[in-house]
């Protein structure tokens, strides 16, 4: 349980902080999420 | 119309299994980061399989982390789909180190010419050009925007720098060679022509829009 509490949070920041910057360092760029949109 | 690539749908068939009782905005955010850490992971391991094929891997991996940094602030074309991704980069950073590889011995960044033309047709293509956003991941704000030019231009500077350093510092010239491959990649990838290559739209947006 409190493994998947850290993935979770691990996951979010990742999302976070890849929605903050220009672009993300491979070739594809996944499609951003609508809550995330607002962080750009 | 679901027009979600195999990945983004792995992604979140997987966060949907794990994550069930999370709001569907939160399964989101985590699918989408998931996506982030699958796509660039893929990424990096088709660049090493190929470049170990042709025993390149050390100067393909400096080409993709110099270009890398570059791209996270400047921005660049992006691949339709995740396949075509990982095949552009594993083929243009393993052709990277190769030519980096058999060029060195020519002694092309000894007088230092290559770091004055990279530098000085890179600031001028960041200035131009910067930030290269997609359709996918749009850079709206003006401000934003600005800071990322500037941010850029900062970073782009500080690599060569770095690159013109461990140069003077007798560096295996065929490192410093495929860092500065790596970023001429980064720096070629933000103009419109690539855009066009890759079938990408591509929107000019000024800072002060």
């Amino acid at each position: 349980m409190k493994g998947k509490k850290v993935i979770a949070k691990v996951l979010k920041k990742i999302a976070h902080k890849s929605s903050s910057c220009t672009s993300g360092v491979s070739v594809y760029e996944p499609k951003l999420p609508k809550a995330l949109k607002k962080d750009k | 119309m679901d027009n979600k690539t195999k990945v983004e749908k792995f992604s979140a068939a997987m966060i949907d299994k794990l994550f069930a009782d999370e709001a569907e905005e939160e399964q989101e955010i985590m699918a989408y980061g998931l996506t982030v850490i699958c796509t660039t992971i893929g990424s990096f391991l088709a660049i090493i399989f190929l470049s170990s094929l042709v025993g390149v891997t050390s100067l393909a991996i400096t080409a993709t982390l110099i270009a890398s940094i570059l791209k996270i602030f400047s921005g660049g074309v992006h691949a339709a789909n995740f396949r075509n991704c990982a095949t552009i980069s594993a083929i243009v950073f393993t052709t990277i180190g190769w030519f980096s590889y058999h060029a060195s011995s020519l002694n092309i960044i000894e007088n230092n010419l290559l770091f004055l033309i990279i530098f000085i047709s890179g600031t001028y293509i960041l200035y131009l050009y910067a930030p290269a956003d997609v359709e996918e991941k749009p850079l709206n704000s003006a401000k934003k925007r600005k800071k990322a030019k500037i941010y850029s231009i900062v970073i782009f500077s500080c690599l060569n720098l770095f690159l013109l350093i461990l140069s003077l510092n007798q560096v295996d010239n065929s490192y410093v060679l495929a860092g500065l491959l790596g970023m001429f990649w980064t720096l070629f990838s933000m103009t419109p022509v690539v855009y066009r290559l890759f079938n990408r739209k591509y929107v000019r947006r000024r800072c002060n829009q």
